[in-house]
């Protein structure tokens, strides 16, 4: 019993600790479906199999982002990535695959992020690639997605993919993309 | 008490420890539906009919490659094949023998009947002759019967594979699937022309012209139907 004075102030120091802990986030970000939040493609014509399909734009997303301004951490953007979901290696089908490279991802502004850099059409792969970049330094005002929007484009068996789809064995090949909204600045 | 502040002085270090950036991620799923496209299209020349009224004809045979010029797209059959994957085209007579019109009774063996091969098409026959300089990717065709469209194979019954897929069994050719600008091809019909297959002895037409065949052949209207079967690899 002579112990439980100092079982109890440790038990407080821990609670006021792991308190602090959850409020260290060195900023906030959202990324927001708001449409198109599945993407079909339907070859149904020999002219589709070999040109290729583009959806542009096949998803809008908005950003969320606010810097929490922790001494140490200055929040001046983001940068979007996208991948293959869990490191899947191709798209399958019932009975076939693809090659991821079949897919092609591009993203654009759509709203408010028009000095930002996208990095074109981008090879979809089990690794992390980058889509969009977006600097605002110094981090005059957060972001909210109502005001910061980006649209993303996809495109399928075209002839720059290097992977037409001609030859290849009908199926219902799918696949997940995986995006991740990464925060870039001082300390980050 | 002095146990109590290092406790205290660690958590604080620690402090730090749970500080991060904020990440999100979200997942579009992405389907990619692929519908078989398979197709073949005769453009022209759906019936062939040769018709022997002088002797010039029974001793020579009637040909898409010779006689006037202006009788021989009479003989020619044009055909396109669609297909959105690899595709082999299988042929062949109905019935064993041509069969008298007026009298069933009449036959007249196949082989008096031949053909040849004709590629108008992007995609070029694999290997030999014709095909040297196309790139390898384009040589995705292959004709067993005709050499690769350099033979003439007499008519045989049904089934034979025609044309077949180079890319399935040669390494580093592409597919033969394609539009109709890649796959278009015209057989140059022929009868009595005791034409030999070089390379495919089997595949020669009758040696025998029709005046000199051992048993003349009756007159009669002789037909046969020549099925063909389009299908995907």
């Amino acid at each position: 019993m002579t112990h439980l004075p100092k079982i109890l102030i440790i038990l407080i120091l821990l609670t006021v600790s792991i308190y602090d802990g959850v409020s260290q986030e060195w900023n906030s970000a959202r990324l927001s479906v708001l449409y198109g939040s599945s993407i079909p493609f339907n070859f149904t014509s020999l002219d589709k199999i070999k040109n290729g399909i583009e959806i542009t734009p096949g998803t809008r997303f908005g950003i969320s982002m606010a810097d929490s301004s922790k001494v140490g951490h200055d929040l001046t953007g983001f940068e979007l990535y996208f991948r293959a979901f869990n490191n899947q290696s191709n798209l399958k089908g019932d009975s076939y695959t693809l090659p991821l490279s079949t897919i092609r991802v591009k993203a654009e502004s759509a709203l408010g992020l028009g000095s930002g850099v996208s990095d074109d059409y981008q090879p979809l792969t089990s690794d992390w690639v980058r889509l969009f970049s977006f600097t605002n330094d110094p981090w005059l005002s957060d972001l909210d997605w109502a005001n910061f929007q980006l649209n993303l484009s996809f495109k399928c068996g075209t002839s720059d993919t290097g992977n037409s789809l001609m030859g290849e064995p009908a199926d219902y090949y799918n696949v997940e993309i995986e995006f991740e909204l990464v925060p870039i600045g001082v300390g980050f | 008490m002095r146990k109590i502040n290092f406790v205290a002085i660690m958590l604080f270090c620690g402090l730090t420890v749970f500080g991060q950036a904020v990440k999100d991620r979200n997942v579009i799923p992405v389907a990619v539906n692929l519908n078989q496209v398979l197709r073949m299209t005769v453009t022209n020349g759906g019936n062939i009919e040769f018709v022997f009224n002088t002797i010039d004809q029974y001793k020579n045979g009637i040909s898409a490659e010779a006689g006037p010029a202006g009788s021989q797209g009479f003989y020619k059959t044009d055909f396109t094949v669609s297909s959105s994957t690899r595709w082999e085209l299988n042929y062949g007579a109905e019935q064993a023998t041509f069969i008298g019109t007026d009298n069933p009774a009449n036959t007249l063996a196949l082989d008096n009947v031949g053909f040849k091969i004709v590629n108008n098409g992007l995609k070029m026959f694999n290997a030999t002759g014709v095909v040297a300089a196309a790139p390898a990717n384009l040589q995705s065709l292959i004709s067993v019967p005709t050499d690769n469209a350099l033979e003439v194979t007499a008519l045989q019954a049904y089934p034979v594979a025609l044309i077949t897929d180079a890319g399935s069994t040669v390494a580093g050719i592409g597919a033969n699937a394609g539009d109709a600008a890649d796959n278009s091809f015209t057989l140059n019909w022929r009868c009595g022309t005791i034409e030999a297959n070089a390379v495919v002895p089997g595949n020669s037409m009758n040696s025998v012209a029709l005046i000199d065949q051992a048993t003349s052949p009756t007159p009669d209207r002789y037909v046969v139907n020549v099925l063909f079967e389009l299908s995907a690899l």
